[in-house]
C-alpha cells in the first residue's frame, strides 16, 4: 500500500515537472521568422492572384558559407546563396537556363571576336547607394586576377590581354581591361572566346566597390557590399544569414522583404522543420520521396531542376583493353541498365545520351548517341571486339567514397557481369582519386562534371580537347584532331547557330569513340511550403529569390 | 591545494603538445587535400598548385609542424581556410553556445537522475524502483540521433510545443529538445549510480542510529545519506559533463545548434585544418579543466580528501 502511494506521488511529480517544463517554454515563435512580415502592401491593388510585396522566406543551406567574397567562392553553400547578393555584367535567368544582361545593358563583340564592349546600365547601384561605373569592373576583375587575392577562379580572366603580365607583377594594371568612359567598359581578349559571356555571368566575376573592399579588408567576405537584388543582412555564425531586399536594384526591388537561409546539415531535420512550419523549403531526401510525391498539397510544390551535371565512367584510353577498343566501350554502354538506375534514384535523374545535359547550346535530342539497354547488341559488340567469352581479369572502377554511389555502381557491376566483364568497385579518397585521374594511373573511373559556366564549352573543352590532356580535365586522354578543331572553332565563334552545329559534330564523334561512357544527369528536387510562389530551383545550383513571392 | 592546482595546470602543457602532434599527424595522414577543397571539385591542377603555394602546404611537413606549434605557443590559432578570418573570433562565438547546451543537459539529467535514484533507493525492490531501473536501462540503449528525431517529430511536428531545431538566445525553448536528448542517456546512468551509492550508505550503522533517534525519512536522506553518497554522483556528473562537451557534434548537427561541435564537424568536412585543430584544442582544454574542477570538488564534499 505504501509503495502504491509513492508511485502515485512519483507519477504526479513527473506530470507536474513535465507541465512545468512546458509552461516555462513559450510556444514556438513561428511569428518571428516564417510568418509574413506584414500585409501593408499588395503589389497590384485588387488583384488577388498577382505577386504580393513583403514577407520573408526561410530557406536552407547545409553549412555556414563563411564568406561571400566573389573572389573566394567555390563551395555549394556559397553558390546557392551568392547570386542573390552578387551581380556582374551578366546574370543567369531565374530558372538558371539563360544568360541575361545584368549590369551590362548591351554589348558588342568586334569582328575578330577579341574586343568586347559593354554599355553599362545607367542607374545601376551598389548596396551602399553608389552608382556602378566601368572603373568598378576594372577594379573587380583585377582583384580576381591579383595573386594576393588567391581566387580559385582567376583562370576565367586569364585570357584577357595583359592578364599574365599583371599576375607576374611586371605590369600594375591589366592592359586589356579599359575604361572608355564611366558607362563603357572594353575588354580585349588574347583570342576569341565565345563562352566568355557565360563566364561573365559567374558570381565569381561579380562587381564589388573598391571603397568597401578596402574599408572591410579581410572581413569583406563577411560584410559583402555588391550589386545583386538582395543585400547582406544579419549573419549569425554557424546559424543563419538573412538577405534583405535591395530597394534600388536596377530591375526593381524583390517582392520579398527578406530571405533567411538557415544552416541545417541534417536532411531529416530540414523535413521536420518544414513540417513544423518553420522552414519554407527543403531538399527531398530519398526516404521522404514517396510522401511528398503523393501528398496532394506538396506534390504541386515540388521544384525540379534538371541540372547541368553529367555522371559518366571515364576510360583511360592509354590502357588495354577498354582504352584501346571502342567496340568494348560501346558494349559496356549497351549492357548498362540505366532505366534500373533511374528507378533506383526514384526517377530523379535522366539517362545521359552524351556529355551535354539537355538545355545547353548544341544539345540535340535527334543527334546524340542512342544506346538503349540491349544485351544482345552488347554481346555482339563483345564478339566483334574479340571478347566473345568475356574480358579476362577484373578491372577496378575508382570513385570518390560517397556512400550512395556504391549502391549504384553495384547495379552497373551486375550488368557488366552479364556480358563477361568483371569490375571491382574501389572507393578512393578524393585526393588520391584526383591524382589517379590526373596522372592516368587508373583503368576506369566513375566521375561527374558540373559545368563552371552555362555553356557546352564547360564540358567539351576540359574533357575532350587535347590541350587539357591529363590534369586539365581530359582524364580519358582523348586525342582527335577534328574534335580539337571543332571545339577550338566553337570557342572562337560568336554565332550561336554555328556553334551548335560544331558541337553536334563533336557529339557525333563522341558517340562513336565513347572516351567517357555517359550514365545519368541529376535532377535536383526540393519541396516548398504552399505559401511560396514562383520559386524554381536552377540547374546550376543557384537559387534565385528576386521574383519569388509569398501568399499570406 | 593551490600547489596541486598549479601542478595540474602545468601538466596541460605536455598534454597539449602531444595532442597537437597527434592531431597534426592524423590530419596529414588523413586523405583529403585542403588545397583541392579550396579550389573546388575537378579544378585545374595549376589552380590547386597555386593555392598550395600561397597557403604554404608545399613546405616540408616538419617546417609546417614547427610553424604551427610556434603559432599556437603564441596563442595564435591561425585563420580559417574557408572564411580567411581569425579562428579565435569564431570560437569565442560558438563555444559558449556549446557550454550552454551542455549545462542545460547536465542540469536536467542531474536533477532528474538524482531524484529518480533517490526514489528508487528508498523504495528498493518496490515497483517504483523496478520501473525506474527499467527505464534507465532502456534509454541507455537508444541511439542518440534516433531519440533526437523522435523527440522532434513528437514535440515539434505533432504537438507543436517546441521548435525542432535552431538557436534562440541560449536558455529558451530552443534548448529543450537537444538538452533532453543529451540528458536522457546520462539521466539513466545517474539514476543507477545514485541508487547504488544510496543503498550502500543506507546500510550503514549511523543511518540506523539517525532513524532510531526519530529523524524523519526525508531529513535522514538529506542530512546523512546524500552527503556521504555524493562522491560517486559528482564523479558521474563530471565525466558526463565532459562527454557532453566533447561528444555532441552529431546532436549539434541534428538540432542545427550553432556550437563548437557543428563548427568542428563542418571544418572536418571542408578540411579546414586550422579551424578543426583550434576546436579540438579548446575542447581538450575545457575537458581537462572540468576534470580538475571535479577533483577539487571532492575535497569540499569530503573533508577527509586533501590535496598537497
Amino acid at each position: 500500500m505504501k509503495s502504491m502511494k509513492h508511485v502515485t506521488k512519483l507519477a504526479l511529480c513527473l506530470v507536474l515537472l513535465a507541465s512545468l517544463l512546458i509552461a516555462c517554454v513559450p510556444a514556438p515563435a513561428a511569428s518571428t521568422e516564417s510568418a509574413p512580415a506584414d500585409d501593408s502592401m499588395t503589389a497590384e491593388s485588387g488583384e488577388a492572384e498577382g505577386p504580393r510585396m513583403g514577407g520573408v522566406v526561410a530557406g536552407f543551406v547545409s553549412s555556414d558559407p563563411k564568406s561571400f567574397d566573389p573572389a573566394a567562392i567555390a563551395g555549394w553553400d556559397q553558390g546557392v546563396i551568392a547570386p542573390n547578393l552578387l551581380e556582374g555584367l551578366f546574370r543567369l535567368s531565374p530558372d538558371g537556363r539563360e544568360i541575361e544582361p545584368a549590369i551590362a545593358e548591351s554589348f558588342e563583340v568586334s569582328e575578330d571576336g577579341k574586343t568586347w564592349t559593354f554599355n553599362l546600365r545607367a542607374g545601376a547601384k551598389f548596396h551602399n547607394g553608389r552608382e556602378i561605373t566601368a572603373d568598378d569592373f576594372k577594379y573587380s576583375f583585377e582583384r580576381v586576377l591579383n595573386p594576393e587575392t588567391r581566387s580559385p577562379k582567376a583562370w576565367m580572366l586569364s585570357i584577357i590581354v595583359g592578364a599574365e603580365a599583371f599576375q607576374d607583377g611586371s605590369a600594375d594594371e591589366v592592359s586589356g581591361i579599359r575604361v572608355v568612359d564611366a558607362g563603357t567598359l572594353e575588354i580585349e581578349l588574347a583570342e576569341p572566346l565565345a563562352p566568355f559571356k557565360a563566364m561573365l555571368a559567374s558570381i565569381n566575376l561579380a562587381v564589388v566597390p573598391q571603397e568597401e573592399v578596402e574599408k572591410w579588408g579581410e572581413d569583406f567576405g563577411q560584410n559583402v557590399v555588391a550589386a545583386g537584388p538582395f543585400s547582406l543582412g544579419e549573419w549569425n555564425l554557424n546559424q543563419d544569414v538573412t538577405l534583405n531586399a535591395f530597394e534600388e536594384y536596377w530591375n526593381g526591388r524583390p517582392y520579398l522583404d527578406a530571405v533567411m537561409f538557415r544552416f541545417i546539415g541534417d536532411e531529416n531535420t530540414r523535413i521536420v522543420e518544414l513540417d513544423a512550419g518553420r522552414l519554407d523549403m527543403a531538399w527531398v531526401p530519398p526516404a521522404h520521396w514517396d510522401r511528398f510525391s503523393t501528398d496532394p498539397v506538396y506534390k504541386e510544390k515540388l521544384g525540379w531542376a534538371e541540372t547541368f551535371h553529367t555522371d559518366f565512367i571515364a576510360v583511360n584510353l592509354d590502357n588495354e583493353p577498354f582504352g584501346t577498343n571502342p567496340k568494348l566501350r560501346q558494349a559496356v554502354r549497351y549492357a548498362l541498365d540505366l532505366d534500373a538506375i533511374i528507378a533506383s534514384l526514384q526517377g530523379r535523374a535522366n539517362v545521359a545520351q552524351g556529355l551535354l545535359p539537355p538545355g545547353l547550346l548544341g544539345y540535340d535530342e535527334a543527334a546524340v548517341l542512342n544506346y538503349p539497354t540491349n544485351l544482345d547488341a552488347a554481346k555482339a559488340l563483345m564478339a566483334e571486339a574479340g571478347f566473345a567469352d568475356g574480358v579476362p581479369g577484373t578491372f577496378d572502377v575508382i570513385l570518390p567514397p560517397w556512400g550512395n554511389l556504391i549502391k549504384l555502381l553495384e547495379i552497373y557491376q551486375a550488368n557488366l557481369k552479364e556480358i563477361g566483364i568483371n569490375i571491382e568497385i574501389k572507393p578512393t579518397e578524393f585526393g588520391p582519386y584526383m591524382e589517379a585521374l590526373e596522372s592516368g594511373s587508373y583503368d576506369l573511373a566513375w566521375m561527374y562534371r558540373v559545368t563552371d559556366y552555362a555553356d557546352p564549352d564547360g564540358f567539351y573543352f576540359p574533357l575532350m580537347h587535347s590541350d587539357n590532356l591529363g590534369g586539365g580535365g581530359n582524364y580519358a586522354r582523348y586525342e582527335n584532331a577534328d574534335v580539337d578543331a571543332n571545339i577550338a572553332t566553337a570557342r572562337a565563334t560568336i554565332d550561336d547557330a554555328e556553334r551548335a552545329r560544331l558541337y553536334q559534330e563533336v557529339d557525333a564523334q563522341f558517340a562513336e569513340d565513347l572516351p567517357y561512357i555517359p550514365l545519368t544527369h541529376n535532377i535536383y528536387v526540393d519541396v516548398s511550403t504552399p505559401r511560396v510562389q514562383n520559386y524554381v530551383p536552377s540547374p546550376m545550383d543557384t537559387h534565385m529569390f528576386h521574383r519569388v513571392w509569398v501568399t499570406e | 591545494m593551490l600547489g596541486y592546482t598549479v601542478r595540474r595546470l602545468l601538466q596541460f602543457i605536455p598534454i597539449l603538445i602531444g595532442l597537437v602532434t597527434v592531431l597534426f599527424a592524423l590530419l596529414n595522414i588523413l586523405p583529403g587535400d585542403p588545397a583541392r577543397m579550396m579550389a573546388g571539385p575537378f579544378a585545374n591542377p595549376d589552380v590547386v598548385e597555386t593555392i598550395r603555394e600561397e597557403m604554404g602546404f608545399d613546405r616540408p611537413l616538419w617546417v609546417q609542424y614547427l610553424d604551427n606549434l610556434w603559432d599556437l605557443a603564441r596563442g595564435e590559432f591561425g585563420r580559417s581556410y574557408q572564411s580567411r578570418r581569425p579562428i579565435l573570433g569564431d570560437l569565442l562565438e560558438v563555444f559558449p553556445k556549446t557550454v550552454q547546451l551542455a549545462l542545460a543537459a547536465e542540469v536536467t539529467s542531474a536533477l532528474l537522475g538524482i531524484w529518480l535514484g533517490i526514489v528508487a533507493a528508498t523504495h528498493r525492490n518496490g515497483w517504483a524502483d523496478r520501473l525506474i531501473m527499467t527505464i534507465a536501462a532502456l534509454n541507455l540503449s537508444f541511439p542518440l540521433f534516433w531519440l533526437a528525431l523522435m523527440l522532434q517529430i513528437v514535440f515539434a511536428v505533432f504537438l507543436r510545443l517546441l521548435p525542432p531545431s535552431g538557436y534562440g538566445s541560449g536558455f529558451d525553448q530552443f534548448v529543450v529538445l537537444p538538452a533532453v536528448t543529451l540528458a536522457l542517456p546520462s539521466l539513466g546512468l545517474l539514476a543507477r549510480i545514485t541508487r547504488a551509492a544510496l543503498i550502500e550508505v543506507l546500510g550503514e550503522d549511523y543511518i540506523r542510529t539517525a532513524r532510531a533517534k526519530g529523524l524523519r525519512g526525508v531529513l535522514v536522506i538529506r542530512r546523512h545519506v546524500l552527503p556521504n553518497a555524493l562522491i560517486p554522483i559528482v564523479t558521474t556528473i563530471g565525466t558526463d559533463f565532459v562527454r557532453l562537451l566533447g561528444g555532441i557534434p552529431i546532436i549539434e548537427v541534428v538540432f542545427a545548434w550553432p556550437g563548437i561541435g557543428k563548427y568542428a564537424y563542418d571544418a572536418l568536412v571542408f578540411r579546414d585544418l586550422p579551424a578543426l585543430q583550434a576546436s579540438v584544442i579548446v575542447l581538450a582544454v575545457s575537458v581537462s579543466l572540468v576534470n580538475l574542477a571535479v577533483d577539487l570538488l571532492y575535497a569540499f564534499i569530503n573533508p577527509r580528501i586533501r590535496y598537497v
